[in-house]
């Protein structure tokens, strides 16, 4: 396991790369969760988020966002086999050949997949061989009790709808206990099992606030926020609202937990770790360094 | 094991020996599930891991569902009726969900008027009991359009249920072991455990599991109904209902299984050294449906001390039409030189999986190919 290690200084992150960095051209890929997304730029991780952590390239422009369709299972041609393609056309068009891919939620999943199958598809050690390590925001690495909830027939509020708004294939690999058997049979990176072909670190969200006189409960989205509060009660005592933190840090190295580095320790909540709040796009942007 | 040399390598080639706890199948079945598409022909692809054997279960571990609920579906006129709700931990989490919305008129206790405090918008049918009034046989009564769905949280409850499968892939044909316990305060409950396999054709079988001496309870599902979504699991479902305190207490979860039809069956497996000091594993099949396979395994080496730990992950996979065929796996000089071990090296946690249909069709912890 390579060290990480993180320092705070003068109100700006900076992380420190591991000597184990590739040199040559460094690119960032930013993969989403769960979702058919079409322009995930504007709609899931917003343009101050990527526009941010991209600062932090040789080359600015080296950078793509990943449009796929994550309703499906992981392994289906929509998920990873569009995920797959996405980034070969980004590694073939701009020459890259250190690339840090940045996912967040179930996109940890999706990736994992290709970083424990690379026999699957013939583009996959061609990706693989590119990477040199994944920033998993968030990643539903162990599932979450809300997902056996949505498919056994609990009804999450509107504000939910991004997660777990009906009955895809993604909710359904994200139950707990399906995950258990995917983790054990289709996937390495967790506890027991051998590593993943390339390093994985998560960064954990452990709490939601959702005060409306709190200015932090509006990064991301109050209400969506006010939703993840609601559903903690599914959770345990460490949750971002969506995930349990067990579930975040489940497979991979866990990089940190929000309040050991965040602004004013402020807590990620599932729709903040996505967004530039409290300093997380300073984080990423520091890690991009050759 | 047979051992030999061959061009001048040396070659071993083992069946193996299956142990408890390995999936290996008699035959191999014939399968009408349509693969799905994964890309490309011939693919190998090795990586070199520093984790020490101790870090590595020989294993699965049995997924072991945990709860401190449960959940139930109830019709709109039950709910109209009054739905009981077992309480064993004061201040529960409450919610209904129906398509529509669903209106809680009320929650009773021995006809008294429980406090509710709702959580999020009315609308959401989600509510904390008053911790005020403890524990017992609760009713909610309320009014919803359609069926609804009925959760009740009680975290921190002493009253846990924990259920497992003893092995997370059966291949069809084959029962799925069950068990479960109920414990109150880390002891024992005496009470009723249902288990139901849900086929994902909705085909469902259901068992009263037997209790044990152990105070545990066991029982045996057969795996029936057609094989369903490429990929996706079947679900166990778990209900248990006991007395504790003489009150009613109840706890629901799920744990998953897969049921594979084993389209291929691993003959053994061979180890060689290469010129070179590389070595090239490789996998006979006997393949009963034409698709395409892939054989994972750990390629393990021994320390000074003479003991074994691992050194490298590899995967190979190749469309195989029906017939014997042989998928191989090359491990370099580099990855093995880099590793500081020698051998006599060993292929553990082999794995041979059908990757169009998602089938795990062989999955065996020792006892296979070892280069002396």
């Amino acid at each position: 396991m390579v060290p990480r290690a993180t320092y705070i200084g003068l109100g700006l992150a900076l992380l420190l790369a591991p000597a184990s960095a590739q040199a040559g051209v460094t690119g960032v890929a930013f993969v989403h969760g769960t979702g058919k997304q079409t322009n995930a730029l504007a709609d899931y991780w917003t343009a101050a988020m990527v526009n941010s952590v991209r600062l932090g390239l040789p080359v600015t422009s080296n950078y793509v966002v990943i449009n796929c369709d994550f309703e499906k299972y992981m392994w289906n041609p929509a998920a990873a086999g569009c995920l797959a393609g996405q980034l070969t056309t980004f590694i073939k068009s701009r020459g890259i050949t250190d690339m840090l891919v940045i996912t967040h939620s179930n996109g940890g999943n999706v990736l994992r997949w290709m970083l424990s199958n690379p026999t699957y598809d013939s583009r996959y050690p061609g990706v693989i061989k590119a990477i040199r390590w994944v920033d998993a925001l968030a990643p539903s690495s162990l599932g979450t009790p809300l997902a056996n909830a949505v498919i056994s027939g609990t009804v999450f509020e509107q504000s939910l709808g991004w997660l777990v708004g009906y009955k895809s294939e993604a909710v359904t690999m994200q139950q707990t206990d399906h995950m258990a058997f995917y983790n054990a049979n289709w996937l390495f990176g967790t506890a027991g099992r051998p590593a993943l072909a390339r390093e994985l670190w998560a960064v954990v969200g452990s709490d939601v606030d959702s005060s409306p006189f709190d200015n932090d409960s509006w990064c991301g989205g109050y209400s969506l926020n006010v939703g993840l509060e609601t559903t903690q009660w599914w959770l345990e005592d460490c949750s971002d609202g969506f995930l349990n933190c067990s579930s975040q840090a489940g497979a991979g190295y866990e990089w940190f937990q929000d309040i050991d580095y965040t602004g004013e320790q402020e807590p990620l909540s599932h729709a903040q770790s996505r967004r530039d709040c409290f300093g997380l796009d300073l984080f990423l942007r520091g890690d991009l360094k050759p | 094991m047979r051992c030999f040399t061959f061009l001048a390598v040396l070659l071993c080639m083992s069946s193996g020996t299956a142990a408890a706890g390995d999936i290996v199948a008699s035959a191999a079945v014939a399968s009408d599930v349509t693969p799905s598409a994964p890309v490309g022909g011939p693919v190998q692809f090795t990586w070199p891991i520093d984790q020490a054997a101790d870090d590595l279960d020989e294993r699965p571990a049995v997924h072991v569902a945990q709860s401190t609920g449960y959940a139930q579906t109830v019709t709109a006129a039950e709910l109209r009726r009054g739905v009981a709700l077992p309480i064993a931990q004061a201040g529960a989490f409450v919610k209904l969900s129906a398509d529509g919305g669903v209106a809680v008129h009320a929650v009773h206790d021995a006809g008294r008027v429980v406090a509710l405090r709702r959580v999020g918008a009315a609308s959401d049918g989600a509510f904390i009991l008053d911790p005020a009034a403890g524990v017992g046989a609760f009713v909610v009564k309320g009014e919803a359009s359609g069926p609804v769905r009925v959760d009740v949280l009680e975290r921190g409850s002493e009253v846990v249920l924990l259920a497992s499968a003893d092995s997370d892939v059966v291949l069809r044909g084959d029962d799925v072991v069950v068990r479960a316990r109920l414990l109150s305060g880390g002891q024992a409950v005496t009470g009723r455990v249902v288990a139901r396999l849900l086929a994902p054709d909705g085909r469902v079988v259901t068992r009263t599991l037997t209790r044990g001496d152990d105070g545990g309870y066991h029982g045996r599902l057969p795996a029936l109904g057609a094989i369903g979504p490429t990929g996706r699991p079947w679900t166990v479902e778990f209900v248990a209902d006991a007395k504790v305190s003489g009150r009613a207490v109840r706890r629901t979860t799920t744990t998953a299984v897969a049921v594979s039809v084993p389209t291929a069956r691993l003959l053994g497996t061979g180890l060689a050294r290469l010129s070179g000091e590389g070595l090239q594993a490789e996998f006979r099949l006997e393949v009963a449906s034409a698709g395409r396979y892939a054989a994972t395994a750990l390629l393990y080496g021994r320390n000074r001390e003479g003991q074994l730990q691992p050194i490298a992950v590899g995967q190979t996979a190749d469309q195989l039409a029906p017939g014997g065929r042989t998928l191989a796996l090359r491990f370099d000089a580099a990855t093995i030189s880099a590793s500081g071990l020698r051998g006599p090296f060993e292929l553990r946690d082999v794995r041979v999986v059908d990757q169009g249909r998602m089938f795990v069709v062989h999955r065996q912890a020792r006892g296979l190919a070892a280069t002396r």
